[in-house]
């Protein structure tokens, strides 16, 4: 029970049995997998690499595509 | 073996490193808070997906890490960003909850040497309680989860879910008797001493 929390006598009898009941499962909590950091660390510096590349990719197309207008779009202020 | 907590680099301290490009500093965030990220994820999903999800969510932490403001305790954020996880990946699978359940080992399989009967007997209650725990509403799930078996403070619990301090209360009665009515349903397990 935290602190600013209601006291535990604000629990009904039904609520009192399931705290009683959720004990079973406190008890027996699940673990992940102890590699967990190092996967994610992977997954960091995998999409890191690939993020990277593709940005690369999208500023090049941005750049082309916008020397393209430049070239052969209409005059600019033109009607 | 236990660590003078006062002697940890606090989370805050980690967090600057990392977004210094110091990936270390990210792994111990992880390696610290990977315990209740994954004991959230696997009681919202289920044991099958929390791998997945637990990853996920750390993911998406560190590349939302620049959005972090420090308003609240980092394991608020964090556990933010894992129930969304857990939600999202709920309804992408659109898998009932029941099918992530393994049932209780059957008679042949058990060993009465190595497992006495009444361990037995509270693996396959603490089993059918999972099964229940995943057959409610993800949002009461989450409540329940948060607050009944992590502990957490109701403001700590309003923060994760994004809800006014009177909502939690509120919900959370009524996610209690949503367990409730499932576990009545089963006389046995609820008349069963705890």
């Amino acid at each position: 029970m935290n602190a600013g929390d209601p006291p535990a006598d604000e629990l009904t009898p039904a609520e009192r049995r399931l705290t009683q009941h959720l004990e079973l499962l406190r008890a027996s909590p699940p673990t992940g997998a102890p590699q967990l950091a190092a996967t994610v660390i992977r997954g960091v510096r995998w999409q890191r690499a690939v993020r990277e590349p593709i940005a690369l990719v999208g500023v090049v197309a941005t750049a082309v595509f916008d020397g393209l207008a430049l070239l052969f779009g209409p005059p600019a202020g033109g009607s | 073996m236990l660590r003078d907590p006062s002697l940890m680099e606090s989370d805050e301290s980690l967090i600057e490193r990392t977004l210094g490009g110091d990936l270390a500093a990210f792994e111990q965030l992880v390696e610290r808070h990977r315990g209740i990220v994954f004991r959230v994820a696997a009681r919202i999903v289920g044991p099958g997906d929390a791998e997945d999800v637990s990853q996920d969510a750390f993911l998406r932490a560190f590349h939302r890490l620049e959005q972090y403001r420090g308003n609240a305790a980092f394991r608020t954020w964090l556990l933010q960003i894992t129930q969304n996880t857990a939600l999202n990946a709920l309804t992408r699978t659109r898998r009932r909850p029941t099918e992530m359940v393994e049932d209780p080992p059957e008679a042949a399989d058990r060993d009465p040497v190595r497992q006495p009967a009444t361990e037995l007997e509270r693996r396959e209650r603490q089993q059918r309680l999972e099964l229940k725990l995943r057959t409610m509403r993800p949002e009461y799930r989450s409540l329940l989860v948060l607050r009944d078996l992590e502990g957490l403070s109701y403001s700590e619990i309003a923060s994760v879910l994004d809800m006014p301090l009177g909502s939690v209360k509120g919900r959370l009665h009524r996610a209690r008797d949503e367990l409730i009515d499932l576990l009545r349903n089963n006389t046995y397990d609820w008349e069963l001493p705890a």
